[in-house]
Parts: C-alpha cells; structure tokens; sequence
C-alpha cells in the first residue's frame, strides 16, 4: 500500500547521499504507479535537492524534466509546488552547465524557459541573468558582462541566491575579468567572517587561492587554501575546490596533497560531474607529476589509485602512471567543455606553468619551513601485548573481523596478506585504512610508562615476551571517532590483550582501557592524543617541556622552555590545556594566530606559536608583542589559570557521564567517603528567553540509591532556578546526570572519565 | 487623554466583549482624527485581543480593514515594525480562518496564498507559511500536511515564525496525525518537562496527546494526560476545545466528573462565537448524553440554564434518549459543516468514535 507520508519519515531519518537517494527514488516510483501526482512531484523534487546538496548533481538533471512535464500537465498541483520548482529550476540551470553532455543550444533553451518562467509567476529576472553571466563568463565575455550589468539592475526578491552567495559570485566574475583589487573589496565582508552560508566562505577562499595560485604568488594563495581545506575537507560536494587545493600543495608541500588526494579519491570516483572532475583530475595530474619525479619507479598501493585501469604488479600502479592518466583524464574533459563553449579556456589551464618550490620527498618527516601549521603527519600506532603464547592468530584475528559491526564506521573491506591484516572503512564517505602486522619488542627498544592498574611488572613482562602486534594507522581530521574505530577493531580482533602501548606518546594502557574505548564513542579526550614530556637542565635548574603525539593529527610539537621548579607544573598544565583546546577544535593555526585562551584574574589571554631554533614555543600575544609563556609576569604571578572547556569536550564529558551513570549507581553500593552527582534543572521562562538556555546545571550530593536512580541534595542554589533551594531533595535519573565523581577514603577519586579502570569484561 | 494613554488604559477592562468594545472605540477615535499609526496600532490590539481571548471571530472582521489601510498608505508601509506587526497578524489570521466554516477552503488557500506573498515580499522565510498550512491539513488533507512539515523542517526560523515552543507542539501534533507517538512524545518532552514555555502551552499538547490517546482507547494515558491537562483549562474560554475533550473522556471514564465539568462551561459554550470551539464542546457533549443514555444513569446533576429551552425542556422532562438526540444532532450538524467545507470525515469521525 502506498504510506507516502510514512516513507517521508522513513527516509527523514536515513543517512543523506545515497541512501536518500534510493530511497526517493523508490518513492516517486511508488507514486507514478499510484497515480498521485502530488507526491509524484514532491518525490522528485526531494530526490533532486538531495542530488544537489549531497551527491553531483547529475541525477537531477535527469529527474529535472520529468518534473517539470508532472508540474505542467497537472494545473491542480501547481499552486503548491510553484516555489519548489523555481527553486529546483535554479539549482539545474546553475549545474547544468558542467556537463559538457548538455549542448550550449540546450544550456540556452532552460535559460530561456526558466525566464519565461520567472516572468510567468512574477519572479524577479535577478537570479536569471547571475546565473547567466555565470555560463557566459567562460564563452563570451562581452555577452557575460552585459548580463551581470542586468543582474544588479534587477530587484531581489523571491529565488535569488542569499546574500552571501551574491556577494561570493561578485567576487567571482572580478577575478575572473582580472579585477583583483575590486575582487578583494567585495569580498572583505565575507573574509572579515560577517557574511556566510553553507558555502560561503569555503567557495571564496578557494577561489582566491586558485586566482593567487595562477599568478604565481605562492604566499597568498596558501594562506587562503589553507583557510579553505579546514573547511571543504570530507565534502564531496566540494570535489572541484579540492582539485584546486591539490594543484596548491603541489607546488610547495606534496605531503600534504598526498594526504588531501587519498581522502577525496572515492568523490572522484563516485561523482558524475564532468567540471568538478577535471578539475580534480587535473590538481591530481599536478599532484602525481611533482610525486613520481621524486621516484621515478615509486608505486603505491592505495586501493582508490589501485582502481584506476592501469598495470598493475605486487608493488601497486606506478605514480608515474597515475599521473599521466590524471591528465590524459582532464586533457579529454578540457577539450570537451571547451568544444561545447567554443573556447579554450579550461584547455588554457593545463598550459599553464605553476612556480614550483624545493620540496621533501614525500615521507614523514617533520619540516618546520612552512609559516604556515601544516606538517607532515606521523602514522599513530598502538602496540597490543598479549602474555606469551596468547597472541591470535591472523587468521583468527580475520574471522573476528568478519563479525564486526563498527558503530560509527562502516567497514568497506579488509583481508589478510601473509604476516599482516590489513582493513579499510569508510566514515561519511572518507576512507581510513589500517595495517596489522607482527613486531618484535626485543629488536626495537620501547620505553613505556604504565597507566591506570597497569603495573610495571606487567608492562616489564609484555616487552620480555617480544613478539607482539602493531596497529597503525593514520588519523583522519576526525580524531575522535577514528580512535574510537581503532579502539572498536583492536577490542574484536584481540579480546585476550593485556596492554597496549603507544610508541609516540610513551603511554600504556591495560586492557580495560581497549574495551571501555571500543564501547563509549566519548571516552577518548583531546589528551588521549598526545603526552607531555618534562625536560631539565640539573647545572641551570630550568625545567623544559614538550608535547608528544601531536604530530599524528599533522599538528606541531610545541613546548615550553626554562621554567623554575616553583613553577614548571603551572606551564606544563598551561601547554596540556593549550594542546587539548587546539585538538579539539581540529585547528592547524599559523604561526601566531590564537588557537587558545586562559584566563588570569578576570582577564583573558590568547596562547598562539612561535618557531625557534630549539623548535615550536608557546607563547601568549601581548599588545606588545607575543612573550614565551613562562616568562610572562601575570602567569609566573597569578595565583591561580583558569581554561575554558570547549563545548565540543562539555558535550562529550556529558554524555559519558550519562553513558556511565548505571556504573555510578552500581559503585555507590561498595564504601565511599563522599558522592556527588551534577544535575540538570529547567530554568525560568524569562531566563531562558533572556540567555537562550533552558537549563541550570547544580551539584548536589548523593545520599541514596533508588533502583536505576539516586537520591540527592542540592549543594548550591542559582538565580535562574528560584524554586530550588539548597538542601531540597532530589531524584536523579540517567538523562538529568551530566557529571558525576566519588571520592574514596584512600584519597582516590572516580569519575565517568577514570571508570575504565574497574570495566569488566561483558562492559557492564 | 493622548492615543499611548489610550492604549494603556485597555489593561483595565475585562478581557473578551468589555476589552473588544473599549478598542473598538478607541478605533473610532483615531479614525476621526485620521492619525494614521494609531489607526493601525488599535487595530492590531483588536485582533490580538480578540485572538487571545477566544473568540477569533472580530479579528476576521478588523483583519481586511487593517490591510487596506496599509496597503493604500506608503508611509504605514515604510515602517518596519509595522510592516512585521502586519505579518504577525497575518499568521493569527491564517489560523483563525480555518476555525469558521463559513470561510470556504478556496478562500483560505486564497488568505495563505496572500500571506506567502507577503512574506516574500518583506524578505521573509516562508517556514511560519508552511507551518499553518500543515496545521490546517493535517486533518483535511494529510498529503499536503506531510509535504507542508518538510518545508517547514527545511524552511529558516526567523522573526516571524512562532517559537521554539510552539514549533514543538506543533512537531508533536504532525507526529500523533501519523500514529508516531514516540516521535510526538520526543518532539513534546522539553514542553512537558517545562523547558519550552508559551501561554497557551503545555495545554495545547496535552489536549493533542488526550485526543490520540482517546482515538486509540488508551484509556490510561489519556486519564494520565486529563489529570495535568483539566486544572490548567478550567473555566478558560480560549481552551473550551479541551474542555470538550475532557467531555469526551469522561463520559467514558467518570460520567459524574464530565457532568460537573458540563455543568461549569455549558453557558461559556452557548456564549462563544467561535465555531471550532463550538463544536469541539458539542462532541464531547454528545459522548457524555449517550453514555448517560445507554446506562441509564441520573439527570439529576445536570444543569442546562433556561434560556436554551431546548435542551432545558428535554432535561426537565428526564428523557435521556430525547437529551442524547439533541446533543448529538447538535453536534453532527456542527460537524458537518466542517467536514463540507474540508472535503474530509475527520470532524464526524469525531462525533462517531467513542465507544460506550
């Protein structure tokens, strides 16, 4: 029977892209047999809006027609879905024009129709003639003018793109009629971040960096690629921009561009659009010619690479190979698009000559030339120590896998390769890949420090055993849900681990740690990431020190340098919290932009980088200048630093807090010197309206269990909740916990984030 | 007296006919002094009092008064708070509309079509169109009901659409149209945990969740619902639809109760212009006269004032079948008119779902 109103819930709830896609399309199928024409169109409409927003746009121009001819033969279902078919009309025109497929006879048939169109329901030309100005900036640049002069004429109103994206498209058609300065005026608000949308700035900034790119100013065009990656990265609806990115890195940091090119390959291959393909296919072409030079006979095995039609032997396709397709691949599509405009000027493009810069050859070695945060990532490894004669086989590590169900990830393939497993996943669309393989502790000297009821004697005996296994992989821009992955596959294809040890950053962590990890996707925190490590110079008494483990994430090392004994914790505290507030918000900064803050008595100071010659030194900015940390007065002086905690790590910290709360409940029953448990409570009306929150969080103390809940009393009262005194009583239950600890005689304490160490085996 | 002074003084009078008439005054005065602004300003407070009192029905009448006025004066439209107030009306109006049957459904997709081409107009979001117009369908049409809420869920939020509270409600109300009550009860939890508050909430979407519960003879739930809802709707002229759900129940649950309840509201249901809340009143009243018929229980409690002689004659004459007949007949008249005008069954469906 036909439910359209139940299938638009159904698919409401699935993942966007393919999924809705499909299931869209089995819906409009469903109506056409139904013979209701309203869903019939309405099917269609959200079929080609997620074609549009979430795949490459190719599927809606197929579906386009046929909802045009459903919307004119049925004048019943015109009143309700006029606005809905301007708006895909829009989006087709728009997109059409990347399918060199599509005649320009064609191109100007839709833009003919489309404005008889907006003349027919009394919508504005406006958007008409941008979006014409936009096809004939690249076939006729007299025509594109006159057309753009029409479009600023003509009145906003319904249809028209948001401002922003008027503005970006200025911005646009100036660099493309070589008006670099007016292109910058325009686009200053939107680079002064007061005018964005969902893609604005990500576009302009790409724009700039390919316009500087091509000039040949290598300095400007880096620092708006750079603004632009952190934006596009695991977007494929930004697969053209990503093209221009990987002809940026090409010139002066390959590693990088690698790295951009690997993760944006199943776009590629997955897209249908013709104009964003070349133009990834020729960043791609740039990308592999600077790579292979390097190695003439280099090879790899990446198994997007490994799918292009080219020989192949044990080694992988040849880089060199893969170059010369990339641009045999955007030579064909240049021509093509040129031919359908009647110019050359994507052909013009891959004439060009871009400014090169000596580089390293790829490999994994830190650089510190770049001004810029970008450096070279190190893969993060885990060693797994199993007690002699308990390390699992590969094959039985390979039936464990065949079982998995990633929550999170989906996995997309894995197997087994002589002494090694190798497995690949996908998360959104952005592949990860991991290696497994034997290693030998007695050959490679390992120093490890235990954590948690790790002991030593155990951590001593797992590096006598020797032969062990290594995990290693590297971390995605999403380092959190890519460790909760590792966590998820080391837990299924090793249950029997006694510890696992982390090279990079010198932690080892028991097995509690691997299962509490592989269970709660919030368990890990920014400084699970990397360590800290203390130096010093016993003739000086100065105390140094550095982080560890945060080049994995392609950040920089950074330290602090000659501290006193009073107060080398004070800044090994400050580097640990000005490293976890940089993790967490995924930022590579340049040097000298703030990527951090504390605050020391009511003010508040931002922490940034500088390079010296003994490395990466944090330092705070000043109005006179950026000062190293431990040098600066108000910090050696304060009595107390306070951090702010991101809202990413608040959230994260509450729901773990929620996800462990029947632990909570169930150790409340053994002796504890004190309980204490952090409770919502819904605010007044006005307060809510005023602060746009809805609720107070209080502390109070435990005094009791009640089944699944406990029982409590407010320790503090707050202006926004006036009818909660201190001292009420109150029922705490699992979705009104947000923070929980208890403090034993001994002087321990347990929280949501330490309960790994009492995990049990079945995870409850 | 100056017109602000005027306009304050409005708080002094009863809420309803009292406070309608000092505004209506007022109207007049500023009519005859041709002072433009207040023109518009007293009418909008008529509307909004005649919105939130219950009545709705002299809000349609000042509506199209207030739009002329407007739309005949560029300086009226130059103003920017009085061309959003217009659009505030507006979203009253689209509402209201829908509560009288007289208004055609030609004429209130005509008021919808107006609106969103205001909303256009000012740069506006169409999400409060969309919002109103999947409220009105969700009992008419639940095709255009489930398209409407998917461009409402697309659509920006802005200074025009209702609150975050009332979006909820409404969330959940699509949800129960659908027979998603986990989704409704997700939707409707920061309502009923007290964390999104307006006026006319949490007692809107209780009565939504107590009309599911009925429809789908969860006794419990709807006892549970009845329990929160009555204190918060009880002698409320703006919330009689309840009132009449709360008949509905008890005629089922506790027949002594319903006819308490009758007995404190049936002069605010002969009293009230609004046909909607009318005739969400006659139902429930229906149900508990057929439940007093079918087990033969007392008349004694009821109480029908004399001037409605009808029904008072066939109260003192102790005919329940004759009292049942009246009621339903009352009812199903009420109900139909709603149903022609709709082109659906829902108000009818009504009358006829509960069993004895």
């Amino acid at each position: 029977m036909f439910e359209p109103e139940k299938r638009l819930e159904e698919i409401r709830a699935m993942a966007h892209g393919a999924p809705q896609l499909a299931a869209y399309q089995s819906a409009f199928q469903e109506a056409d047999e139904a013979g209701a024409h309203d869903w019939r169109f309405f099917f269609r409409y959200k079929y080609l809006e997620e074609s549009i927003f979430h795949d490459d746009c190719f599927k809606a121009i197929i579906c386009f027609p046929e909802m045009l001819q459903i919307f004119d033969e049925h004048p019943e279902i015109q009143d309700e879905n006029e606005s809905d078919l301007m708006t895909a009309f829009k989006w087709v025109i728009e997109n059409m024009i990347h399918y060199h497929q599509i005649s320009r006879e064609e191109i100007e048939r839709l833009f003919a129709e489309y404005r008889r169109r907006c003349e027919k329901y009394g919508y504005t030309l406006r958007t008409y003639y941008m979006k014409l100005s936009k096809y004939l900036s690249h076939v006729d640049h007299d025509e594109a003018m006159k057309a753009y002069d029409q479009f600023h004429r003509a009145r906003r109103g319904p249809g028209c793109d948001c401002q922003a994206c008027e503005m970006n498209y200025d911005m646009e058609f100036a660099l493309e009629m070589g008006d670099t300065e007016s292109a910058l005026r325009i686009a200053a608000p939107i680079l002064e971040k007061k005018m964005r949308c969902a893609e604005v700035p990500h576009c302009t900034y790409g724009e700039l960096a390919h316009h500087y790119l091509y000039k040949g100013e290598l300095d400007e065009a880096f620092y708006y690629g750079d603004l632009c990656k952190r934006l596009i990265e695991g977007k494929p609806e930004f697969l053209g921009t990503m093209g221009y990115l990987l002809e940026l890195y090409s010139t002066r940091d390959s590693i990088e561009g690698w790295r951009l090119m690997k993760e944006t390959l199943p776009f590629f291959f997955a897209s249908h659009d013709p104009l964003d393909r070349m133009t990834f296919a020729r960043g791609m072409w740039r990308l592999l010619t600077i790579i292979a030079s390097q190695d003439e006979e280099g090879c790899t095995q990446n198994v997007d690479l490994c799918r292009l039609p080219l020989p192949k032997d044990e080694r992988g396709v040849k880089l060199a190979d893969c170059a010369q397709w990339a641009y045999t691949f955007a030579e064909e599509q240049s021509r093509l698009l040129d031919e359908r405009n009647g110019t050359s000027y994507y052909a013009d493009f891959l004439k060009a000559e871009l400014p090169q810069e000596t580089q390293e050859a790829v490999s994994y070695n830190e650089t510190g030339n770049s001004i810029h945060g970008i450096v070279r990532r190190i893969p993060a490894v885990q060693i797994i120590c199993h007690a002699e004669g308990q390390r699992p086989t590969f094959d039985e590590m390979c039936a464990r896998l065949e079982k998995i169900e990633l929550d999170g990830a989906e996995m997309v393939n894995y197997g087994a390769d002589g002494e090694m497993i190798y497995a690949t996943w996908s998360v959104n669309g952005v592949y990860s890949e991991m290696r497994l393989q034997g290693v030998d502790l007695s050959k490679a000297p390992l120093e490890a420090r235990p954590l948690g009821t790790l002991t030593q004697e155990t951590l001593d005996e797992m590096i006598g055993v020797g032969d062990q296994l290594m995990f290693h992989l590297f971390l995605g821009s999403r380092f959190m849900t890519d460790y909760y992955v590792m966590m998820q596959m080391i837990a299924c294809m090793c249950p029997d681990l006694v510890c696992v040890i982390d090279p990079v950053t010198g932690h080892a962590l028991p097995d509690t740690w691997v299962k509490f990890n592989s269970r709660f996707a919030e368990a890990s925190a920014p400084d699970d990431f990397f360590g800290l490590h203390f130096f010093g110079d016993p003739e000086t008494g100065r105390i140094g020190c550095g982080t560890m483990g945060l080049r994995t994430l392609g950040m920089r090392e950074m330290m602090f340098l000659e501290s006193d004994e009073a107060h080398y914790e004070r800044f090994g505290d400050m580097l640990n919290n000005a490293s976890m507030q940089l993790v967490m918000r995924g930022m590579m900064p340049d040097m000298g932009e703030p990527f951090a803050e504390c605050g020391v008595e009511g003010e508040v100071w931002s922490l940034t980088w500088m390079q010296t010659e003994d490395g990466c030194r944090l330092v705070v900015k000043t109005d006179d200048g950026d000062v190293p940390v431990e040098t600066f007065a108000p910090f050696v002086e304060a009595e107390e630093i306070r951090y702010p905690r991101p809202q990413g790590t608040f959230d994260r910290d509450m729901s773990l807090a929620k996800a462990t709360f029947p632990k909570f409940v169930e150790l409340l029953a053994e002796p504890h010197e004190d309980a204490l448990v952090r409770v919502e409570f819904p605010v007044e009306e006005q307060v809510a309206d005023d602060f746009d929150y809805g609720i107070e969080l209080l502390w109070c103390r435990v005094t009791g269990v009640d089944g699944d809940a406990v029982t409590a009393v407010t320790l503090e009262t707050s202006d926004a909740t006036p009818s909660t005194a201190e001292g009420d009583i109150v029922t705490v239950t699992q979705d009104r916990a947000v923070s929980w600890f208890i403090d034993y005689e001994d002087g321990r304490r347990m929280n949501s984030r330490g309960v790994w160490m009492l995990w049990e085996e079945d995870g409850e | 007296m100056t017109f602000q002074q005027l306009e304050e003084s409005f708080e002094s009078f009863e809420r309803g006919t009292p406070r309608l008439n000092a505004i209506r005054d007022a109207i007049r005065q500023a009519d005859e002094k041709q002072d433009l602004k207040w023109r518009f300003w007293f009418r909008y407070d008529h509307i909004e009092e005649s919105i939130f009192c219950g009545d709705r029905l002299h809000a349609l009448i000042t509506f199209p008064e207030m739009l002329q006025l407007y739309d005949e004066s560029p300086t009226l439209q130059e103003d920017g708070q009085i061309a959003h107030s217009l659009l505030i009306c507006f979203r009253w109006i689209v509402e209201a509309v829908t509560e009288f049957p007289s208004i055609s459904r030609a004429q209130i997709d005509d008021y919808f079509r107006l609106f969103r081409k205001r909303l256009l107009e000012q740069g506006h979001s169409l999400n409060i169109y969309h919002h109103k117009r999947a409220l009105y369908y969700l009992n008419v049409d639940k095709g255009i009901a489930a398209r409407e809420f998917a461009r409402y869920l697309q659509t920006p939020f802005d200074s025009v659409s209702d609150g975050k509270a009332i979006g909820a409600d409404f969330t959940a109300a699509y949800y129960l149209s659908i027979g998603e009550e986990e989704k409704a009860l997700e939707a409707a939890r920061p309502v009923f945990e007290g964390k999104l508050k307006a006026s006319t909430l949490p007692m809107a979407t209780y009565c939504d969740f107590l009309e599911y519960y009925l429809l789908e003879g969860l006794w419990e739930k709807a006892r549970d619902i009845a329990e929160r809802l009555e204190p918060r709707v009880k002698g409320d002229l703006y919330f009689l639809d309840s009132i009449g759900m709360l008949l509905s129940l008890w005629a089922h649950e506790d027949v002594p109760r319903g006819i308490a309840l009758f007995n404190a509201h049936y002069d605010m249901y002969l009293a009230s212009k609004n046909p909607w809340l009318r005739v969400r009143f006659a139902t429930g009243m229906a149900h508990l006269f057929a439940r007093i018929r079918d087990d033969a229980l007392p008349l004694d409690d009821v109480r029908i004032p004399v001037n409605d002689p009808e029904p008072a004659a066939l109260l003192a004459s102790g005919d329940r079948a004759a009292l049942s007949a009246w009621a339903t007949a009352a009812a199903r008249e009420q109900a139909a008119k709603f149903d022609d005008r709709n082109g659906s069954r829902y108000y009818m469906d009504l009358v006829d779902m509960l069993p004895t």
